[in-house]
């Protein structure tokens, strides 16, 4: 009996071994990930919605980790637009039931006014790309935080900054000059 | 009534069987005269024979005297003598079905009266017991859930399944994802043992769930504490081990129908077995099991949790052929799920959890209803399992086993996009390749014991994200165990020595001033290795009490998701940030125990432990914020520390009444880091689980049997050993709270066919409450009331 299966018990534990052996021949290397969707900056533009007092148009960047400087005339209207990289702002645009931009800052130092028709989505309620932005006295300072939340199904009357998912969190340093 | 002289005569009837013949021959043989000068040989011993826990006597039990080499047998009232006995030493073997043998030494000097109390044999018992009772076989703790105690729990997740053992929690996600805690200890540091094969599936991450179907257990079994030994590394916290039924070894076919359904989540599940073995071949047998179960959104008291259900289809075939020396078996199972996981827990960024947790509810609570469609996110899940086992009785030699198993681990997480894709967000495959082989000894003297080599060969690749990387890990482990008993003394000592190499393959950014974003492809390589002991003493001191004392160490290499994987990690709300450095944990486990068992009043099982970990891996919180387009997320880098965890688990019941039986566990859990000084976080609040339950004693004949009730409630305490040092959670522990449940059963007999039917109650009071271990607790309360309705059908075709 013992002779008969020591062969066996040698080809067992052989074999325990060699399965983990042969099977180490992997050379495949993964691909490098391409990720779409990210967005990684957002533009804010302003422009002076009277274009003959010869004020400056105004453009800021932001990308993570920077606080981009906006330097703005006092007591003035301004048309602001927001884009991002890649276009997604059309993206945004084709799906504007979901999505809301909102916009944090001192009522002093820049109003904020949600009120561009060609912004609304088809409910009726803003989105945020385009907005009208009123300036304060000159001297003021402080931030200007942008916030675009993607919100299916939960952008209502009564939705604000508190709902959805964060897709973009931005600061600008508002300067009034 | 009438039954009873009839039992009586059976037993007598049995005994006369039991009793070997030439004994009663004996009886009459002349006593030889033991050593005295004086002669008095008209000394008479009597007594009774009883059961030493119910006093009651038994009838028909054999009484041997060797010295004289005469037997007697209790009469019907337990009653025995021995007349004509000289003075002297003797020695009573008693023996009874059901019972211990033992032996009385008695010193006659005059005619005595002794009554002999026999134990009852726990081995046989458990047999007969459905549920509750054990023989322990080692030193460290092991407990189990089987028979009706296991088919209470049919219908939930398996981690929910082992919550009737004390000391082990879960680590929830929401209401569908759930992964058993031991000890404190989870994912990596817990072994899982899927039918005896190391499950090997993604369980390094909080929210994923053990890949194994509960149906195909007929009992599991946790192992608390480092049991690195037997099962080989990464056994830190503990090893649960899943088991099914062995296959039929009678001719015929038969199985059995589950279905279940559930109020709240309005769950449904079937699950059907049908096992066989051939008439004509006898050693070859068979069993096919599946099982389906889907549940839609679940309720809290007060509002419905969006995208919350889930659905799983899983089917295991085995096919066993058995002989007394050699046998062979093969198994394959699949289990695929998909689960959807709460639409609100999904943020963007730290601001909009603080928007959650001071909303208190989720933003559609009110408009949220039931359905059963799953929408992203949502996780879908593959495991394939193929088992081969052989074993061999090498003649006197002793047993060679040998398990080869392959798994396959798909794993696809949909998260939330903008963009409308039907592609996952990341998906991972995980292929793994498992040998074993144990060659167990046969006893040599006192000694048992077994030697064993493992292996472990496996490769993961992702698509869609590099979340986690690329990598082939090798690991070879050997072990020998040695049990040594003599009376009433175990010894045990074990040694285990394992080696894992590990090959990563990631792509890493260059340095971002010179390259930009270009990245580059690295390949480090890792060799672990490390010894894992045992050293352990059982003392059974008689009277069904045992003490159990162990110390045993384990030792995890770090995962690659600790050494290489970075990112937001959205469901929490953090940065991690991997640690290409880390060493491997390892740790020490000490464990005291007491075990009062068999008796028919107070059962119970204590035990006291303490774990050190050296170099535990844990997420620390950086001073610096991760700064990401969606804001500052909290930063959190995988550090090492050296880490204790102690506590108490007490289980105990205590039989009132005939019928009437109070169930009582508690666990116990204080776990500290030693070089922050501070508590360890998301460890499990001290838990009371106590129970009353009646059993209805059941007429012969009748259409019920073994029915049942049971009342009890589940307090968790808050946990107030929280970290308080660093502040690294967002919430506060949420208070404690306390859970009625009830439950009720019985088994009908249509005709000849029986039908068991159940129902469980959980949450009555439908208590508002959240668990600190549910990773969604920031964001929903847990569910409320829940009816669960059960019926077993068992086939004989």
């Amino acid at each position: 009996m013992k002779k008969l299966f020591r062969p066996y018990l040698t080809a067992f534990l052989l074999g325990a071994l060699l399965i983990s052996t042969t099977s180490c021949g992997d050379d495949d290397d993964p691909e490098p990930i391409v990720e779409e969707e990210n967005i990684t900056s957002m533009t804010l533009r302003l422009e002076p919605v009277a274009t003959d007092k010869g004020i400056d148009p105004v453009e800021a960047t932001f990308t993570a980790g920077t606080t981009p400087a906006l330097n703005l005339r006092s007591n003035t209207q301004y048309t602001a637009t927001i884009t991002f990289n890649d276009k997604i702002e059309d993206e945004i645009r084709e799906e504007a039931e979901d999505h809301e931009i909102f916009f944090e800052v001192s009522e002093d130092l820049v109003v904020v006014q949600k009120i561009i028709p060609e912004d609304f989505d088809s409910n009726g309620r803003p989105v945020g790309l385009t907005t009208r932005m009123v300036t304060g006295n000159a001297g003021g300072t402080g931030d200007l935080k942008i916030t675009l939340k993607h919100q299916p199904d939960l952008k209502n009357d009564e939705s604000d900054i508190t709902v959805g998912e964060t897709d973009v969190a931005a600061t600008f340093k508002v300067t009034i000059q | 009534m009438k039954t009873k002289p009839i039992r009586k005569t059976i037993l007598f009837a049995l005994a006369m069987l039991a009793l070997p013949t030439p004994q009663l021959l004996a009886q009459s043989l002349p006593a030889p005269m033991i050593g005295d000068a004086e002669q008095d040989c008209g000394l008479t011993l009597s007594g009774k024979v009883l059961d030493h826990d119910t006093r009651e006597p038994l009838i028909g039990a054999t009484i041997y005297l060797p010295e004289l080499d005469r037997a007697t047998m209790s009469d019907e009232y337990g009653n025995y003598h021995f007349h004509q006995l000289c003075r002297g030493a003797y020695t009573l073997q008693v023996r009874y079905v059901g019972y211990e043998d033992e032996q009385f030494a008695v010193r006659l000097a005059s005619s005595l009266t002794r009554d002999l109390q026999l134990h009852a044999d726990a081995r046989l018992l458990r047999t007969v017991e459905v549920t509750g009772e054990h023989l322990r076989e080692q030193a460290q703790t092991q407990q189990s859930i089987s028979g009706r105690e296991l088919e209470q729990t049919r219908g939930l997740a398996l981690a929910e399944t082992l919550k009737g053992i004390a000391g082990v929690t879960t680590l929830q996600t929401g209401p569908t994802i759930s992964k058993p805690v031991i000890h404190g200890l989870h994912s990596n540091r817990v072994l899982l043992l899927n039918n005896g094969v190391r499950q090997e599936g993604q369980q390094w991450g909080a929210e994923h769930a053990p890949e194994i179907d509960p149906f195909i257990a007929s009992e599991m079994k946790v192992i608390k504490g480092a049991a690195g030994v037997r099962y080989g590394a990464d056994a830190i916290g503990g090893v649960v081990l899943v088991e099914p039924k062995a296959l039929p070894t009678t001719p015929g076919v038969s199985g059995d129908v589950y279905l279940l359904g559930s109020t709240n989540n309005r769950q449904l599940t079937t699950s059907a077995t049908v096992e066989g073995n051939f008439e004509k071949i006898p050693p070859l047998s068979w069993r096919l099991q599946g099982t389906l179960r889907k549940a839609g959104n679940a309720k809290t008291p007060d509002y419905y949790l969006e995208n919350t259900g889930l659905r799983e289809q899983n089917f295991s075939a085995a096919l066993g052929y058995n002989k007394e020396t050699y046998g062979a078996e093969l198994f394959y199972s699949r289990f695929s799920t998909e689960l959807g996981v709460l639409r609100e827990s999904h943020i963007g960024s730290v601001q909009d959890l603080l928007y959650a947790i001071e909303r208190g509810r989720p933003s559609k609570a009110d408009n949220a209803e039931f359905t059963y469609d799953i929408d992203r996110p949502y996780q879908d899940v593959q495991h394939d399992l193929f088992k081969a086992k052989g074993f061999w009785q090498l003649g006197e030699a002793g047993k060679l086993e040998f398990v080869y198993g392959w798994q396959r681990n798909l794993r696809q997480e949909y998260d939330m996009r903008r963009r409308v894709s039907q592609a996952p967000t990341l998906q991972l495959t995980l292929n793994t390749h498992t040998t074993e082989a144990i060659f167990a000894h046969k006893p040599l003297g006192n000694f048992t014991g077994s030697v064993g080599i493992s292996t472990i060969y496996q490769k993961n690749t992702y698509r869609y994200s590099d979340f986690l990387p690329y990598f082939t890990g090798t690991t070879a482990g050997i072990f020998a165990t040695e049990t040594w008993k003599k009376n009433r003394l175990q010894l045990e000592a074990g040694l285990r020595y394992d080696y894992k190499h590990l090959l990563v393959k990631k792509y890493e950014k260059e340095d971002e001033e010179t390259s930009g974003s270009k990245r580059i492809l690295i390949k480090p390589e890792y060799k672990f290795n490390n010894l894992s002991g045992t050293l352990a003493a059982m003392y059974d001191v008689g009277y069904h009490l045992t003490f159990g004392l162990s110390a045993t160490s384990a030792w995890r290499a770090p995962g690659a998701n600790e050494l290489f994987s970075e990112g937001v990690h959205h469901s929490a709300a953090a940065y991690e940030k991997s640690n290409p450095n880390l060493r491997s944990e390892q740790a020490y486990n000490l464990e005291f125990s007491v075990d009062y068992f068999s008796n028919p009043r107070l059962n119970g099982t204590l035990s006291l432990y303490h774990n050190y970990i050296r170099d535990y891996i844990y997420l620390k919180p950086l001073p610096e914020p991760v700064l990401t387009i969606r804001g500052a997320f909290p930063a959190f880098a995988y550090t090492q520390a050296d880490a204790t965890l102690s506590g108490v688990d007490l289980s105990w019941d205590y039989k009132i009444a005939t019928g009437l039986v109070l169930d009582s566990k508690t666990s116990l859990l204080y776990a500290r880091n030693l070089d922050t000084n501070d508590y360890l976080i998301y460890m499990p609040a001290n838990r009371f689980d106590n129970s009353l339950r009646y059993e209805f004693a059941s007429a012969d004949g009748s259409k019920l049997s073994d029915a049942f009730v049971s009342v009890g409630g589940v307090y968790v305490a808050r946990q107030n050993r929280a970290p308080e040092k660093t502040e690294q959670d967002y919430a506060p522990a949420p208070e404690g709270y306390f859970l009625l449940q009830a439950e009720a059963g019985t088994t009908l007999h249509v005709g000849k066919q029986p039908i068991e039917v159940g129902i469980t109650g959980n949450n009555l009071l439908n208590t508002v409450y959240r668990d600190y271990l549910n990773k969604q607790r920031y964001f929903a309360d847990e569910l409320g009331r829940m009816l669960l309705l059960r019926v077993r059908v068992p086939l004989k075709f």
